[in-house]
């Protein structure tokens, strides 16, 4: 969400306010009564505001929770950019994907699953969609050119279909963890199998992945 | 869908006769007005029967398109099992998604998208469904297991995260697959990324897997 310039009209002012009074709303909506009472008549109800200004400002629901999503997780970017400064192109991928999952737990599971069940949102379509709606994969792209660039990652793997791999691990997941309710170790389960497919890419197969360890409980924990 | 015994009642072929129709009748219902139409009504008025008979053999839309995935599947199951018998466990778990991806692209896109929409869905729950319910991954449970007992794959991966990995990399690429509306080459993209996971597995990572190649076609094809 990077601004032009810095003057920011009186108008676009209120329409930000109104955003975040349907974000609040809506959130308030999911933890008290559950995700099936999250319609936009709920929503505008809850904010004290007409359809017709909700309508202004998002196409549909499903624009609203992608927009809840990527305003959760714009503080934990921040950190996850910090914190993965010093790190190898495999490590930043990983590292991004540990906060991804810690603002999926943070979202909370009534949330993602309503997320993850539009596979026809645009959100998902991450070759046709500008930069201001990236979440994760802009981050992502910018780590593999990186690795491909200093030599780490192979440069024979096209770039986009790298990005396709790492979104069905992770998308996967995350659809399991919704399928199990909550049950899988998702943090791990998402670690572990990128970690797996990213080593496949470095061109030293060896490539030291020295990231802190990830507890391991739920369902598919092992012993 | 094993029967017991050969012997089937009136009343069980009278069942039969009806989910094929209305079977039929969602199946025209889709083809000629799009998914948006798929309601138990408009099914149960295109079959010429109430929605109560529709309700004494599905729970809902869900079930139906659970029922029509593994009724196309069915056919293809046997040929997968039938082809997979020469080879090694690992390359029957890629061959039986190689016909489980054939048979997804013949029930076509929009579909599978509202299948694979349903997180929530009982159906993916591969723990706790009954055996019944299974459509493929009981099967590579099985190929699993014995790969282990052949020393061809790790004996200390259990089992169920080896199933959890493998329904991940297919429901991620599915889901991507409906998000792209079918412009990407699932076949490949699931087969690639599940060797690339199934070799992690295996004692010894170079295994040699013989199976035909898979054409390249679509949105991230240029590689």
């Amino acid at each position: 969400m990077d601004r032009k310039n810095k003057y920011v009209s009186v108008q676009e002012t209120r329409a930000q306010i109104t955003r975040d009074k349907l974000l609040k709303a809506a959130v308030d909506i999911v933890n008290k009564y559950g995700m099936k009472h999250f319609t936009v008549r709920n929503i505008c109800d809850e904010a004290g505001l007409s359809t017709g200004s909700f309508y202004n400002l998002f196409e549909s629901k499903d624009e609203l929770v992608s927009y809840y999503l990527k305003y959760v997780f714009l503080s934990y970017k921040e950190k996850a950019t910090q914190e993965a400064e010093p790190y190898n192109s495999i490590e930043k991928c990983l590292l991004i994907y540990r906060y991804y999952v810690a603002c999926c737990k943070k979202a909370g599971l009534e949330f993602m699953s309503a997320v993850y069940a539009a596979n026809t949102n645009p959100v998902f379509n991450f070759m046709d969609r500008t930069s201001d709606e990236e979440l994760v994969l802009d981050r992502v792209r910018e780590y593999i050119e990186e690795g491909k660039a200093s030599g780490e990652l192979r440069s024979d793997v096209g770039t986009d279909q790298i990005l396709l791999n790492i979104a069905s691990i992770v998308t996967g997941s995350i659809f399991y963890w919704c399928v199990f309710e909550g049950d899988v170790d998702i943090a791990y389960q998402v670690d572990n199998l990128l970690k797996t497919y990213l080593l496949t890419l470095a061109v030293d197969p060896a490539l030291a992945v020295d990231l802190k360890e990830l507890p391991h409980e739920g369902r598919f924990a092992v012993n | 869908m094993v029967q017991k015994n050969k012997y089937v009642s009136a009343q069980e072929t009278r069942a039969h006769a009806t989910r094929e129709k209305l079977l039929k009748a969602a199946v025209s219902l889709v083809n000629q007005y799009g998914m948006k139409y798929l309601t138990v009504r408009n099914i149960c008025d295109e079959a010429g029967l109430s929605t109560g008979s529709f309700y004494n053999l599905f729970s809902g839309k869900d079930d139906l398109i659970m029922y029509y995935l593994r009724y196309v599947f069915l056919e293809y199951k046997d040929q997968a099992i039938q082809e997979a018998e020469n080879h090694n466990s690992l390359e029957k778990c890629l061959l039986i998604y190689r016909y489980y991806i054939r048979c997804c692209k013949e029930v076509g896109v929009e579909f599978v998208s509202a299948l694979y929409a349903a997180n929530t869905n009982p159906v993916f729950d591969f723990l706790d469904r009954n055996p019944e319910e299974a459509l493929i991954l009981d099967r590579v449970g099985e190929y699993i297991e014995e790969g282990k007992a052949k020393g061809e794959i790790r004996a200390d991966v259990p089992t169920d995260v080896a199933m959890l990995r493998i329904a991940t990399i297919t429901t991620g690429s599915i889901f991507y697959w409906c998000t792209f509306k079918g412009d990407f080459d699932l076949a490949y993209q699931a087969d690639d990324l599940m060797e690339t996971y199934l070799r992690s597995i295996a004692t010894n990572p170079n295994i040699s897997i013989d199976l035909k190649e898979l054409p390249r076609e679509g949105k991230f094809s240029q590689y």
